[in-house]
């Protein structure tokens, strides 16, 4: 199946920002790269935190993600009439668990969710279309249930969130020892920051519902760019060097052509990892002002976004 | 024994005040009409609406526009629960003493408000057509251009699509419709929950819309402790004031 053909179908919203616009060829020899399905779709992080807060940035994206989601739905039942099958994974971070809750000290799944109609929607439309859920380093509470996994093989595609590669310096590794400890200084750092933001709207200096998040973009200006693969390497290199390298040694993993991460916000794709023989995709976020996510068929793959 | 009697006066009269203060609550507010008819087709809920009344049915935005000058100290609202008639909140709790609950499987809400007459539990609940015992041979009715169309329900695709028996060429499939299902085996309930549907291109599947809790429609009302039928808003005003 082709990207523009028959997943995009003439949706202006939808533009491809890799490779220049294009969808990127699948080699023949990996083909069929899905066994389960004909077109995946993978969501990255959206860090959907409560409404009305402060430190919810989500909120610019949230209609967007609406549409893009009934896009989706449609074309799901579309495909099902053909025998056809749309798969679509969230990679993790699907909320933002680790800023303060209303009930107790971390927000709740169902407290995020039921804190705006647009949240509770975006939730049932990603439960309507089955999509599988994964868990991140910001909702790892999630791992309790289910439904929710560390990561998914789809044929020869491997998805996971990608904090893997992280040490304890960089706070964002539940696996790591000092995973709680840093997480405990955070979650004291962003209940300083909402003192403060109250304080800022008691002294009319912003407003009851604006956005103000400590080191965070607000996402009120959409974006939409495709950062340079020397930005990346530099800041997430090791991301791209801990998957190759996996991909290459990893026996279990030895029919893994492609895989797929979020967790950086940083959307990118290497095409020619291990001389050629795998692909390497960071599918970016849908918070902060981006709307990124990644097509993968048979025969193409991109990274895609939503446009407002 | 003068200054003793003053001071019993003024505390008598401190007492009276509060206890004026605490009992006076705020008007239950008129919902919105037009937004409800822009929603709901159903004449039964209409009427009902019309009248003054809140019964199952209704989409849960009436009742956050009825009690909107509620203030938190009387309202406990979006109370997660397990099942329509439960009242005891599903908790997480991280950490020490941990407790889950699965967010994909909470379904069921529950408002709790204090009203002059008595306290209202209203149940609210996110449809599916499984969850609303949708089957066979139930009629689907959609409604377009001040026309209904209605066709037997052939059979269920999954929790949120159903397909039809008669294919319905005449309804654009970019279009979102108002539609009910009319139970095959329960004419009294005449009145059911579909608000949101939207047809395929084969003209016989409908998928469900897109919805969240301000379109979950009311599973419940308990008045004072025992199941009502309707809630009539506009009778607790009138004996308030």
């Amino acid at each position: 199946m082709k990207i523009k053909k028959d997943f995009i179908k003439g949706n202006k919203k939808i533009k491809i920002i890799s490779n220049d616009g294009t969808p990127y060829p699948i080699p023949e020899s990996w083909q069929p790269v899905l066994n389960k399905c004909d077109i995946l779709v993978i969501i990255p992080d959206m860090h959907i935190y409560v409404y009305n807060s402060h430190l919810d940035n989500f909120k610019y994206g949230a209609d967007a993600m609406i549409k893009f989601l009934n896009h989706l739905g449609s074309l799901k039942e579309e495909m099902e009439l053909e025998d056809q099958t749309l798969r679509v994974y969230q990679l993790g971070d699907l909320y933002e668990q680790r800023f303060p809750g209303l009930h107790g000290p971390n927000a709740t799944a169902i407290e995020i969710r039921m804190s705006h109609p647009s949240y509770d929607q975006i939730v049932n439309s990603m439960n309507s279309m089955r999509t599988h859920f994964l868990y991140g380093n910001h909702d790892f509470e999630l791992r309790h249930f289910p439904g929710f996994r560390f990561a998914a093989l789809e044929g020869k595609v491997y998805i996971e969130h990608g904090f893997t590669p992280d040490s304890w310096k960089d706070f964002s590794n539940p696996n790591t020892s000092l995973w709680e400890v840093g997480q405990f200084l955070f979650l004291t750092i962003r209940e300083i920051n909402e003192f403060f933001a109250n304080l800022l709207v008691a002294a009319n200096v912003i407003q009851k519902d604006e956005f103000y998040s400590w080191g965070v973009p607000s996402g009120n200006d959409p974006v939409y760019d495709y950062p340079s693969e020397k930005d990346y390497i530099k800041d997430y290199g090791h991301c791209l060097k801990y998957y190759s390298e996996r991909m290459k040694k990893n026996t279990e993993l030895k029919d893994t052509k492609i895989t797929v991460i979020g967790h950086t916000h940083h959307p990118f794709i290497k095409t020619d990892v291990n001389n050629g023989k795998h692909i390497f995709i960071d599918s970016g976020a849908w918070t902060s002002g981006r709307s990124d996510f990644v097509v993968i068929t048979n025969e193409e793959l991109a990274i895609c976004c939503y446009q407002r | 024994m003068k200054k003793y009697n003053y001071s019993l006066l003024l505390f008598i009269s401190f007492t009276l005040i509060l206890q004026i203060g605490c009992t006076n609550y705020p008007v239950i507010q008129e919902p919105d009409v037009q937004m409800f008819n822009n929603t709901v087709s159903s004449d039964v809920l209409r009427d009902s609406l019309s009248f003054g009344k809140l019964t199952a049915g209704m989409p849960y935005f009436v009742v956050s526009q009825l009690f909107k000058n509620y203030s938190d100290g009387i309202k406990e609202v979006q109370i997660p629960v397990a099942t329509v008639g439960s009242k005891q909140r599903l908790v997480e709790v991280e950490g020490w003493g941990r407790n889950y609950n699965d967010p994909n499987n909470i379904k069921v809400f529950l408002d709790k408000y204090e009203t002059p007459k008595g306290n209202l539990y209203i149940w609210y609940e996110r449809p599916d057509f499984y969850t609303m015992d949708v089957s066979q041979w139930d009629t689907l009715c959609v409604y377009y251009n001040d026309s209904v169309y209605c066709s037997v329900v052939n059979y269920l695709n999954k929790s949120t699509a159903l397909t039809i028996k008669d294919s319905l060429p005449n309804l654009p499939t970019d279009t979102v419709f108002y539609g009910e299902i009319r139970y095959k085996n329960r004419e009294w309930q005449n009145v059911t929950y579909w608000y949101k549907l939207q047809i395929l291109s084969n003209a016989k599947t409908f998928k469900l819309g897109d919805l969240n809790y301000e379109l979950y429609p009311i599973e419940l009302l308990e008045f004072n402790d025992e199941p009502v039928s309707s809630f009539k808003w506009r009778e607790v005003n009138k004996n308030e004031n």
